[in-house]
């Protein structure tokens, strides 16, 4: 009863609300918002979008979320299909990306005809940031800075030192003679060892390790490349940058106040903060973006408690201080309908009030300068909550002083090949010097493919595309039903065709059609947002030639097929022979030895990681024994003789292993093949296997003569498919791995998702697909045609 | 036959000895999920992976449970349906065409099988933007129809798997059938399959599974939070519990469970396809 009266009354309220809309002459909107933050913000940003549909009764806001992991990617597929979102957050590193292909409205015109909007209100710097060929794309949101150190004040109290105030300098060597004003020599305190020498407690852990290395070279005066708007020359091997990043190793593997991956594992960024939480870390080097989570977890009198606060990153010696920053804010997507609402929605969304709002609670820091120092920085009009952390007006300076990423469009790409080889840096395998001029070399390459790619003019027509698809698609119709020679036509044609519809119209209408697609494309040059230019064979003509990974990554995928086949295939078959014995249990193995294969795939990478960590790992636990010094299984030897050192070692992070382990992990999945093969040996009739017995025959003739012919379809099949799905793997080394270290994973497939996701060269990937289909497919139809071990008992008749 | 029954009291133990080695092998994930999400968010990063929780607690089971950022209920339904739909339409569809490819010869039968396995070659990621393009166009963008019209009318691993059994099956069995009158459809339903029931179950089980993992797929045909799948609804959490593993793993667990009900009862059908098979 009471509910109904409820419902009418809601009922009532929505009708009349709609009405008064109505009545204001408007004709209702609806507007899409996508959105990446975390659940706080996106909370109070949610709370203004209904706000912002209170004051504009004709608009409905529909909020997006895809979530950070695959957000560009996802906006990239919306752009090519042309169904974006209308508002969209991006950030200062990718939106060049878009802006460069006309899918971003420019918001000159919005900004002269709005008195609202006063640029000079933001930080210097930010808005020429966001310029692109002359016009804003994007109106500010937050910003934030990479060079904050969150600290832990117990620690500091403990070992009797002075909070830092943010003057303190960093240079080369300790200068204990500078005492807490050198960053090294509070670094030096910091770090406690046990009567070992090992440390047990670090003084610094960043979020991402180059982090330290990035600040280091850009505030000793050296830059990445000749002009960050348009590049030509690439620098990562230059001096002063080898000098900063061999320097920033050293903290770790020979002053050991960075915990190194291999303690940390590197399970995930995360990791590091949460060794900060637990007091094992004294500095932890971030961004803004953690505020929300160390206030989360750091709630006054709960458990997990201690005093902490802010502070920014030191300068240089000589008072330098260049500290990497990024900030985003809200585009509106040029395929809008409703322009003006869009820009209303946007401008909602990033005025002081929102900003204020988000900034007071810690969240973010406003990009408008005056609203962060009145409502960022805590004064007494902040309650206890959120006055932490109080010192947030370091972050003013460190904008003012901050050095915001090359905006390049091809910059992410091209950073990519410096964060590839930097594992092997840290992990001490390799000098900064090597790894450094490697990156360059690899960066300077595909920078030249691209500017030449730029410099093609050559349009290419859509309608073409699709009438050459459509011709293709007959021709190959034709070529199905051509008459055979030999073959007598019989009448079961027409159940045949018929039993076949379902598949062929899938084939026809969701298989084909993309396929042939990719087929043309991979004769265009193709950002997937600009029209496609005809390059004819170049494509695959690159690919033999000047793209140096391909052989790499292809030779990478052929060891890992010929390997982990034939041997799954193998183990399988054992396993699924063993399932079949007549005795108690089994079901409860077969659930068992399918496990692996039903873990959840967002939980999968850290599973594995685990799998391998260095210390604590169930893999080093076999090998090496719980404190890493026994024997258990007496193969330690054969092992380090493998990763090339004595002890427990990273198997996913060291150059020799890394692909034998992801092998390994491949074994771990074979309970796919196995059921197939239960299947199988299931529909084996008892009678056959019964006469065999009565006919004496031991077991190893028994396998011989009955089982394995009644197997090899199944075998065969498996050879198959694994050997076409090893080919496509790259998945696990995109998430263990990233092909690393230094691309000795790189499969072909994670080259071909690189290539198209990341330097968004779809056309090239698409020819990188077509080389691996030419070469499955001949493979695969010579182990076609060469199968006669296979035996059917149905064709014997 | 002392010796006989001494030497199968030998087999049966080296059996069991062999998988119960390869169970510490396969279970080693899981045991590691399920004692990561047993463990407090500090036990959980500083211990050893393989350690036993200190002190266990299902407190990450609770606060799963008691969290509202994300509707699981309705994710897992959502979930279901994506699963139980591709499920039965791949079955169906890919039963019926194996058994073109297997039993029927007609005009194109070999190219057509040709291109049933070239389209697995194609990797596809070169597909994902010409596909949403395609989807698009259909109006299928924010709808289920993407992720499960693929599988609903039949994938070519299922069809080439499903030959692979259909062209097995003694033809006597059918022959013998169309002599006691029997049409095609009563003759497939009646013989065919219930011979074939393992591999059926195994196709089945295969697309579920695989529907119910898919990530990539959801997260970029659907929009609307309210059609989200509950792996999308176990990445937001993590995503909005700052990465807490120990959580994360508490709902993977979850996640798997009734995949793994499924494989335990679907087991079944394994053996009682066997013993029809016999009976014949």
């Amino acid at each position: 009863m009471k509910f109904s009266r409820l419902k009418s009354i809601l009922l009532t309220i929505i009708m009349t609300s709609s009405l008064l809309s109505y009545g204001a002459g408007k004709e209702p909107v609806e507007l899409r918002l996508a959105l990446w933050d975390g659940a706080q913000g996106q909370l109070i940003i949610e709370n203004c979008v209904r706000q912002f549909e209170k004051k504009n009764p004709h608009i409905q806001v529909r909020v997006e979320k895809p979530g950070y992991a695959a957000y560009y990617q996802k906006l990239l597929m919306q752009c090519a299909a042309g169904v974006t979102p209308d508002v969209a957050v991006l950030g200062l590193k990718q939106y060049k990306q878009f802006a460069s292909k006309g899918v971003l409205t420019p918001l000159n015109d919005f900004i002269i005809n709005d008195k609202d909007i006063r640029l000079d209100r933001y930080y210097p710097n930010l808005v020429n940031q966001l310029t692109y060929n002359g016009d804003l794309y994007v109106l500010p949101r937050d910003i934030t800075s990479f060079g904050v150190i969150y600290y832990n004040k117990e620690i500091f109290d403990e070992l009797g030192l002075p909070y830092p105030d943010g003057s303190w300098t960093w240079d080369f060597k300790i200068r204990p003679e500078l005492k807490e004003k050198d960053f090294l020599w509070v670094l030096q305190q910091l770090t406690r060892y046990d009567e070992n020498n090992k440390p047990t407690q670090w003084a610094l852990a960043p979020w991402h390790y180059h982090f330290v290395a990035d600040t280091m070279a850009l505030s000793i005066g050296a830059d990445f490349a000749d002009d960050y708007k348009n590049p030509t020359k690439i620098f990562f091997n230059h001096p002063k940058i080898i000098k900063a990043y061999q320097f920033a190793a050293d903290l770790s593997n020979k002053y050991g106040f960075i915990p190194s991956n291999q303690i940390v594992s590197n399970i995930a960024q995360t990791t590091r903060r949460e060794l900060w939480f637990n007091k094992k870390i004294a500095l932890y080097m971030s961004g803004n973006w953690d505020i929300p989570v160390l206030k989360k977890r750091l709630v006054k009198g709960s458990k997990d408690w201690f005093e902490w606060d802010m502070v920014n990153f030191p300068a240089y010696k000589d008072g330098t201080s260049r500290i990497p920053a990024d900030a985003c804010g809200y585009s509106i997507m040029k395929s809008t309908k409703h322009p003006q609402e869009a820009w209303e929605l946007a401008k909602f969304l990033s005025d002081e009030q929102t900003m204020a709002q988000t900034a007071r609670a810690g969240l973010t820091q406003p990009a408008l300068r005056d609203v962060t120092l009145k409502h960022w920085v805590p004064n007494e009009s902040h309650s206890d909550v959120e006055q932490y952390p109080k010192n947030r007006q370091c972050t003013d300076k460190l904008i003012l002083e901050g050095f915001f990423e090359p905006r390049s469009e091809h910059w992410p790409a091209l950073s990519t090949y410096l964060t590839d080889e930097l594992p092997l840096l840290w992990n001490n395998e390799a000098t900064a010097e090597e790894v450094l001029t490697r990156a360059t070399i690899n960066a300077q390459n595909h920078l030249t493919t691209v500017l030449e790619e730029e410099q093609n003019t050559e349009e290419f027509s859509w309608n073409s595309a699709i009438l050459a698809t459509i011709a293709i698609l007959i021709a190959l119709f034709i070529w199905v039903l051509w008459p055979e020679k030999n073959k007598t036509v019989k009448q079961k044609n027409r159940l045949a065709y018929l039993l076949l519809t379902p598949w062929l119209l899938g084939l026809v209408i969701l298989t084909l059609g993309p396929i042939i697609m990719s087929f043309i494309l991979s004769g265009t040059s193709w950002d997937m947002i600009l029209p496609a230019k005809w390059v004819g064979l170049k494509n695959y003509v690159e690919a033999f030639t000047t793209d140096t990974l391909f052989m790499n990554s292809l030779y990478v995928s052929t060891i890992y097929t010929v390997i982990s086949v034939p041997l799954g295939v193998l183990f399988s078959l054992a396993l699924a022979m063993l399932l079949n014995m007549p005795i108690k249990g089994t079901k409860i193995f077969r659930t068992l030895f399918y496990l692996p294969c039903i873990v959840s795939s967002v939980a999968t990478s850290l599973v594995w990681k685990k799998m391998f960590q260095v210390q604590g790992g169930l893999i080093n636990l076999f090998i090496y024994g719980s404190d890493g010094e026994k024997n258990p299984l007496g193969l330690r030897g054969l092992f380090n003789l493998i990763s090339k050192t004595d002890g427990p070692t990273d198997w996913l992070g060291n150059g020799d292993t890394a692909l034998g382990a992801l092998t390994f992990i491949s074994f771990w999945t074979l309970g796919v093949c196995i059921i197939i093969f239960l299947a199988r040996l299931q529909s084996l009739p008892k009678s056959r296997v019964e006469a065999s017995i009565l006919d004496g025959a031991n077991g190893w003739r028994r396998f011989k003569s009955i089982i394995w012919p009644h197997l090899t379809p199944t075998v065969w099949f498996c050879l198959i498919t694994g050997f076409i799905a090893s080919f496509q793997v790259f998945t696990k080394a995109y998430v263990l791995t990233e092909g690393g270290p230094s691309h000795a994973t790189e499969f072909y497939v994670l080259h071909l998702y690189k290539e198209a996701f990341l330097s968004l060269r779809m056309g090239y990937a698409c020819a990188l697909a077509w080389i691996l289909f030419a070469i499955i497919f001949v493979l695969t139809t010579l182990q076609l045609k060469k199968s006669r071990w296979v035996s059917y008992d149905g064709d014997m008749k | 036959m002392q010796n006989i029954k001494w030497r199968l009291w030998v087999n049966t133990i080296t059996t069991y000895a062999l998988l119960l080695i390869a169970s510490v092998f396969f279970l080693g994930p899981f045991y590691i999920m399920f004692m990561v999400s047993l463990k407090s968010p500090g036990e959980a990063l500083l211990s050893a992976s393989w350690s036993f929780p200190e002190k266990a607690s299902l407190d990450n089971y609770i606060d799963l449970w008691n969290d509202t950022s994300v509707n699981f209920a309705l994710c897992f339904w959502n979930s279901t349906v994506i699963a139980l739909l591709s499920m039965i339409g791949n079955v169906f569809s890919s039963s019926i065409a194996a058994y073109a490819f297997a039993r029927l010869n007609f005009i194109g039968r070999d190219k057509l099988f040709i291109i049933l396995i070239g389209t697995m070659m194609i990797p596809s990621i070169v597909l994902s933007l010409p596909s949403y393009v395609l989807y698009r166009h259909l109006g299928w963008i924010d709808t289920i129809y993407p992720l499960i019209m693929p599988h609903m009318t039949g994938t070519a691993f299922s069809i080439f798997l499903l030959r692979q059994f259909f062209k097995n099956v003694p033809t006597e069995f059918e022959e013998a059938a169309m002599i006691d009158g029997a049409n095609f459809p009563a003759m497939f339903i009646k013989v065919i399959l219930p011979l074939t029931k393992p591999a059926l179950i195994t196709v089945a089980i295969l697309t579920g599974v695989s529907q119910w993992r898919d990530f990539f797929g959801p997260l970029l045909y659907l929009n609307d939070p309210r059609k989200q799948t509950i792996e999308i609804a176990l990445r937001t959490y993590q995503y909005f519990h700052y990465e807490q593993w120990h959580l994360l793993m508490a709902g993977a667990v979850v996640v798997m469970l009734p995949m793994i009900i499924l494989f335990f009862f679907a087991q079944n059908y394994f053996i009682k396809g066997m013993v029809i098979s016999n009976s014949r």
